[in-house]
C-alpha cells in the first residue's frame, strides 16, 4: 500500500493528452528526491485517440515497472473511460482517484453502437471497485482558465498534492517540470500546476470534504 | 540530442533512462566504434541513441537494410580489431543466424556484442521466442541484465570478454526491461580508440572447420570461469532455507517482488542468474545444498528450469523444481507477478503446512471476476490508421478496384507493418501475414498453385528492402503473374520513421535506390508508381493492374504523415462536412474509418475534427453524397 515511503500510480488516458510527460514529470521528481522509479509505457498501436497508461512505482525499493493487478494506490485519470478501464484491474481496495470528467467519446457510441459510459456509471463502478478517495475535476474548464487547454495534463498533476499518499514535494515537481517543459510552454506549465493543486485542495478543505 | 546526459563524462550522476538507452550508454562507455542494426519493436531505442551520439562521441552508427547485412558489417569490425556492436529484436537473430553460426567458428579480433532484446508475449511481434537458446545452439556466451545498471555495466564489459575470449558474445534482453523507464547511475567513459587494422595473412574462415569446432568448444569451456570474476550473478540466503528461488536476468525482479509480497525472506533464498550461457554451475550449486524446493522465474521457454533439473540430478538431493515445465507457470506468455506468488505461496504450503499465507496478499480470483464484469461496460476504441495515412487511402482504393473490376475471389497477402492493420476494419483485407518479406515468394506459388484466382501481395518499402527482393526476383524470373502493391510511405514506419535504402532525406554522399528501378532490373514488365493520395488515379491504376497476367508491381507512394516533414502542421488546407448535403449513411466511417470523421452536433451525421484532420484530402472521393469539401487554413 502506499505511503509516503512508496506508490504505484497510474496515469491513463488517450494517446495525446500528454500522459507520457506526465509520468516524465513525476518519475523526474521523484529521482530528484532520491527515490527510486519505474516507468511501463505500452508502446504499441497508442497513436492519437487510442488508450494509453504509465505505470509509475516510486519507492526505495522498487522492483519490475508492471503494477500487480489490484494493487495501484492513485489513479491519474486524465479521460474517464480509460480510468475505470485501468481502475478494473489495477485499483487496489481503498485506492485514490484524481479524474477528469471530460470523456473522449469513441465515435462507434456516439453512432450509438456501443452502450454509452456516463460518468455517473464509472463514478458508482469505481464506487464498488472500493475507490477510496476520487477527486472529480472538469480539467479543461480549469485548466484554460489557467494556462490554456493544452495544459489540461499538468493541472491535473497539480491536483495529486492534495493526496496524502502522494510522496513528492511541489517544490520537486515543479523543479521537474522546468527540467523537462519546452520553453514556451513553461509559463502556462508552472501556472496549471500551481492552479491544479489550488483547486484540489480547496475541495477537500470545503465543506463536503 | 533527445538526452544529453547519456553523453556526460560525469561517473555517478543518477539520470531517468529507458532500459535500451542504458544498453547504448553501457556501449559508448566501452568506446565502441561501430553499431548497426534494423528497426524493431522493442530494440530500436539502442540504435536511435547511439545514431543521435555517434557524431558527437566520434564512432559510426547506422542502420544496414537487414539484421543479416547488419551482422556481416559488424565481423568486417571484428576482424578489424575495432570494438562493434549489433542490435536487433529476437526474430532478426534468425534473419542473422546464419553469420552467427559461421563467425563463431573465427577467432575474432575486435569485442563483438550481439543484442537481442526478445518480447515475451509478442507484444509487438509475431511470435515470443526465446532466443536464449541461440547461445546454447551456437555454443556462445551470453548474458541477460536485470535492471537498467545491469544493462549499463554488462553491455559496457561484453566487449572486454568478447576480446578475451576472442569470440562473439550475446547479450540478452526483454520488452519490460528495453521499453522500461528508471533510474541509471552513469560509469566512467573508458574510450578505446584501435586503429582498424585487418590482417590479410591469416584466413578468416571457419573451413575446413572440425577444428575450428574443436576450438570453439575449448574457448567455450574457458568462457565461464571469465564470466564468473564478473559477479553477474547473485546469490541472497544464509543456507539455511528450505525454499530457493531463482529469478533468470530480469525476471528476477518478479522473484523478488513475490517473496517480499509474501513477506518470506527469512524462508526463501533467492538467486539472480545473469549468466545465461555457459550455465553458472557454482553459484546454482550453492542453492541447490540446502533446498527442498526451487521455483525458477524465466521469460519464456523453460530453457533455466531444465538445465537446473540437470544439475539437481548430478548432486543427487532430492529437489523438486517448479517452474514454466512442472506447471507451477504458465507455460507461454511473459511472467506476471501474480502467478509467481500463487505459485510460490503452494510451495511454501508444501513445506510449511502448518504456515497461513496470508489471503490478502495472493492475487483474488474474486477481484479478477469484477474486473471482468467491469470491463464489459467499457466502450472500445478502434485502432486504425492514422490521420493522413497513405496505407488507408491505398486499401481503399484497392477494395474499389476489386469491385469495379469485378474479382470475386482474391488471394491477398499481407506483410509485417503498419499496413498489417488491414486486417483490421474497416477493411479486413488481408489474408496471411508470416515473416519479413515472405508476401512476395508465398504469392508465387499460390499464383501457381490456383490460377484461376487473382493474387495480389501488399508489402511494405522497408519491408521489401529487408526480405522482398529475392522473393521478387524469383518472380521476375519465373514470370508468375502475382500482382505486388508496394506501400510506400519512404521510410521505416511502425517502428518510428527511420531511414531505408529508399528514403528521400539524404545524407552527405549517400543515394537513394528506388524501388520501381529494382523491379524493372528483375524483369518484372509492368511497374508504376502512383501518389497515394491522388485516390481516383490510384483506383484507376489498380483496376488496369488487377487485369493483367504478367507479374507486376504497382508502388503507392506518399510519406508518412507522422514523418516530421510531414506533419499536420504543414497542411494548408483542412477537411469540412457540408452537413446539408451529409444523409447520415456512414459510408465514409465504415469503408475508409479516418479518426478525423467524428460525431456532427446533429445527431446520425458526421464532421472532421479539425485538430486531427491532417489536410491530406485522400477523403475527398468517399462520400457519396460529395459532402466533404476543403477549406484553405488561415496562415
Amino acid at each position: 500500500m502506499g505511503s509516503q515511503d512508496s506508490l504505484n500510480l497510474i496515469i491513463a488516458g488517450v494517446g495525446g493528452q500528454g500522459s507520457l510527460f506526465a509520468s516524465q514529470v513525476i518519475a523526474q521528481a521523484a529521482i530528484q528526491e532520491g527515490f527510486s522509479v519505474r516507468i511501463a509505457e505500452t508502446y504499441g498501436v497508442t497513436q492519437r485517440g487510442g488508450p494509453v497508461y504509465s505505470q509509475v512505482r516510486i519507492g526505495h525499493h522498487v522492483y519490475g515497472p508492471l503494477i500487480p493487478r489490484g494493487r495501484c494506490d492513485l489513479i491519474l485519470g486524465l479521460e474517464p473511460i480509460e480510468t475505470l478501464r485501468r481502475a478494473a484491474d489495477y485499483l487496489a481496495p481503498g485506492g485514490s482517484v484524481a479524474i477528469n470528467i471530460r470523456a473522449n467519446v469513441p465515435l462507434e457510441t456516439r453512432l450509438g453502437r456501443q452502450p454509452d459510459l456516463s460518468f455517473e456509471t464509472i463514478r458508482e463502478e469505481l464506487g464498488r471497485l472500493e475507490v477510496g478517495e476520487l477527486l472529480a475535476v472538469d480539467a479543461r474548464a480549469m485548466a484554460e482558465r489557467a494556462g490554456g487547454a493544452g495544459s489540461m495534463n499538468v493541472f491535473m498533476i497539480g491536483t495529486l498534492f492534495s493526496f496524502d499518499i502522494f510522496p513528492l514535494s511541489y517544490d520537486s515537481v515543479e523543479k521537474a517540470l522546468r527540467t523537462v517543459t519546452r520553453p514556451r510552454f513553461l509559463e502556462g506549465n508552472l501556472l496549471s500546476l500551481a492552479k491544479g493543486r489550488e483547486y484540489a485542495v480547496s475541495i477537500k478543505a470545503g465543506p463536503d470534504g | 540530442m533527445k538526452k544529453e546526459v547519456l553523453l556526460k563524462d560525469a561517473p555517478g550522476t543518477r539520470v531517468l533512462a529507458l532500459g535500451n538507452e542504458a544498453i547504448a550508454r553501457g556501449a559508448i562507455e566501452a568506446g565502441v566504434q561501430l553499431v548497426t542494426g534494423y528497426p524493431g519493436t522493442p530494440s530500436t531505442e539502442i540504435m536511435e541513441t547511439l545514431i543521435e551520439a555517434a557524431p558527437h562521441l566520434g564512432f559510426t552508427a547506422y542502420w544496414s537494410v537487414n539484421e543479416k547485412v547488419a551482422f556481416d558489417v559488424v565481423t568486417g569490425a571484428s576482424f578489424s580489431g575495432v570494438r562493434s556492436m549489433v542490435v536487433m529484436k529476437h526474430v532478426g537473430l534468425n534473419v542473422a543466424a546464419d553469420s552467427l553460426q559461421q563467425l563463431k567458428l573465427i577467432d575474432i579480433a575486435g569485442g563483438l556484442v550481439v543484442v537481442s532484446v526478445d518480447d515475451p508475449s509478442g507484444v509487438s511481434s509475431n511470435n515470443e521466442q526465446d532466443n536464449r537458446w541461440y547461445a546454447k545452439f551456437a555454443g556462445l556466451p551470453a548474458i541477460e541484465p536485470t535492471d537498467l545498471n545491469d544493462a549499463r555495466e554488462m553491455t559496457k564489459r561484453a566487449f572486454e570478454i568478447s576480446e578475451e575470449l576472442q569470440m562473439p558474445i550475446i547479450l540478452r534482453s526483454v520488452t519490460r526491461l528495453g521499453h522500461m523507464t528508471g533510474d541509471l547511475e552513469l560509469g566512467t567513459l573508458e574510450p578505446k580508440r584501435e586503429e582498424p587494422y585487418f590482417d590479410s595473412s591469416r584466413e578468416w574462415t571457419p573451413f575446413p572447420c572440425l577444428e575450428p569446432e574443436r576450438r570453439l568448444k575449448e574457448k567455450f569451456h574457458r568462457s565461464g570461469e571469465v564470466l564468473e570474476r564478473y559477479q553477474f550473478d547473485r546469490y541472497e540466503g544464509t543456507g539455511g532455507e528450505k525454499i530457493g528461488i531463482v529469478g533468470a536476468g530480469f525476471a528476477f525482479n518478479y522473484a523478488l517482488e513475490a517473496v517480499d509480497t509474501l513477506g518470506l525472506r527469512d524462508k526463501v533464498a533467492r538467486l539472480k542468474i545473469s549468466t545465461v550461457n555457459p550455465l553458472p554451475s557454482k553459484i546454482i550449486h550453492r542453492l541447490l545444498s540446502h533446498v527442498n524446493h526451487v521455483l525458477v522465474v524465466e521469460d519464456v521457454t523453460p530453457f533455466l528450469e531444465e538445465a537446473i533439473k540437470a544439475e539437481a540430478q548430478e548432486i543427487q538431493r532430492p529437489i523438486c523444481i517448479y517452474g514454466r515445465k512442472s506447471g507451477a507457470l504458465p507455460e507461454v506468455g511473459e511472467t506476471i507477478l501474480d502467478d509467481v506468488v500463487g505459485a510460490l505461496a503452494d510451495i511454501v504450503q508444501r513445506e510449511y503446512p502448518e504456515m497461513a499465507v496470508p489471503k490478502e496478499v495472493l492475487p483474488s480470483t474474486e477481484r479478477a471476476e469484477q474486473a471482468e464484469a467491469v470491463k464489459k461496460l467499457i466502450p472500445r476504441r478502434q485502432i486504425g490508421f492514422c490521420a493522413g495515412c497513405s496505407h488507408r487511402a491505398t486499401y481503399y482504393a484497392f477494395i474499389k478496384a476489386l469491385q469495379n473490376v469485378g474479382i470475386e475471389d482474391p488471394i491477398i497477402l499481407g506483410d509485417i507493418g503498419c499496413y498489417a492493420l488491414g486486417f483490421y476494419p474497416p477493411f479486413s483485407i488481408l489474408q496471411t501475414m508470416t515473416s519479413m518479406g515472405a508476401s512476395v515468394g508465398t504469392a508465387s506459388a499460390l499464383a501457381q498453385l490456383h490460377p484461376d484466382r487473382k493474387v495480389i501481395a501488399f508489402i511494405g518499402d522497408s519491408t521489401f528492402y529487408h526480405a522482398g527482393m529475392p522473393g521478387l526476383l524469383q518472380i521476375g524470373h519465373q514470370q508468375t503473374p502475382v500482382l505486388v502493391i508496394v506501400m510506400d510511405n519512404s521510410v521505416t514506419g511502425s517502428t518510428g520513421q527511420q531511414p531505408h535504402p529508399g528514403t528521400w532525406q539524404l545524407a552527405d554522399g549517400q543515394m537513394v535506390v528506388p524501388i520501381e528501378d529494382i523491379a524493372q532490373s528483375y524483369k518484372i514488365p509492368y511497374v508504376k508508381v502512383v501518389r497515394s493520395l491522388q485516390v481516383k488515379r490510384l483506383i484507376k491504376e489498380l483496376e488496369e493492374a488487377l487485369t493483367l497476367d504478367v507479374p507486376a508491381v504497382v508502388i503507392s507512394r506518399q510519406a508518412c504523415a507522422l514523418e516530421p516533414g510531414e506533419r499536420w502542421r504543414k497542411r494548408t488546407i483542412v477537411g469540412k462536412i457540408d452537413l446539408t448535403k451529409c444523409d447520415g449513411c456512414l459510408v465514409c466511417v465504415e469503408e475508409f474509418g479516418c479518426p478525423a470523421f467524428i460525431a456532427a452536433e446533429e445527431e446520425g451525421k458526421i464532421a472532421i475534427d479539425p485538430v486531427l484532420c491532417n489536410g491530406c484530402a485522400s477523403c475527398r472521393v468517399v462520400c457519396p453524397q460529395g459532402a466533404i469539401y476543403f477549406e484553405r487554413l488561415e496562415q
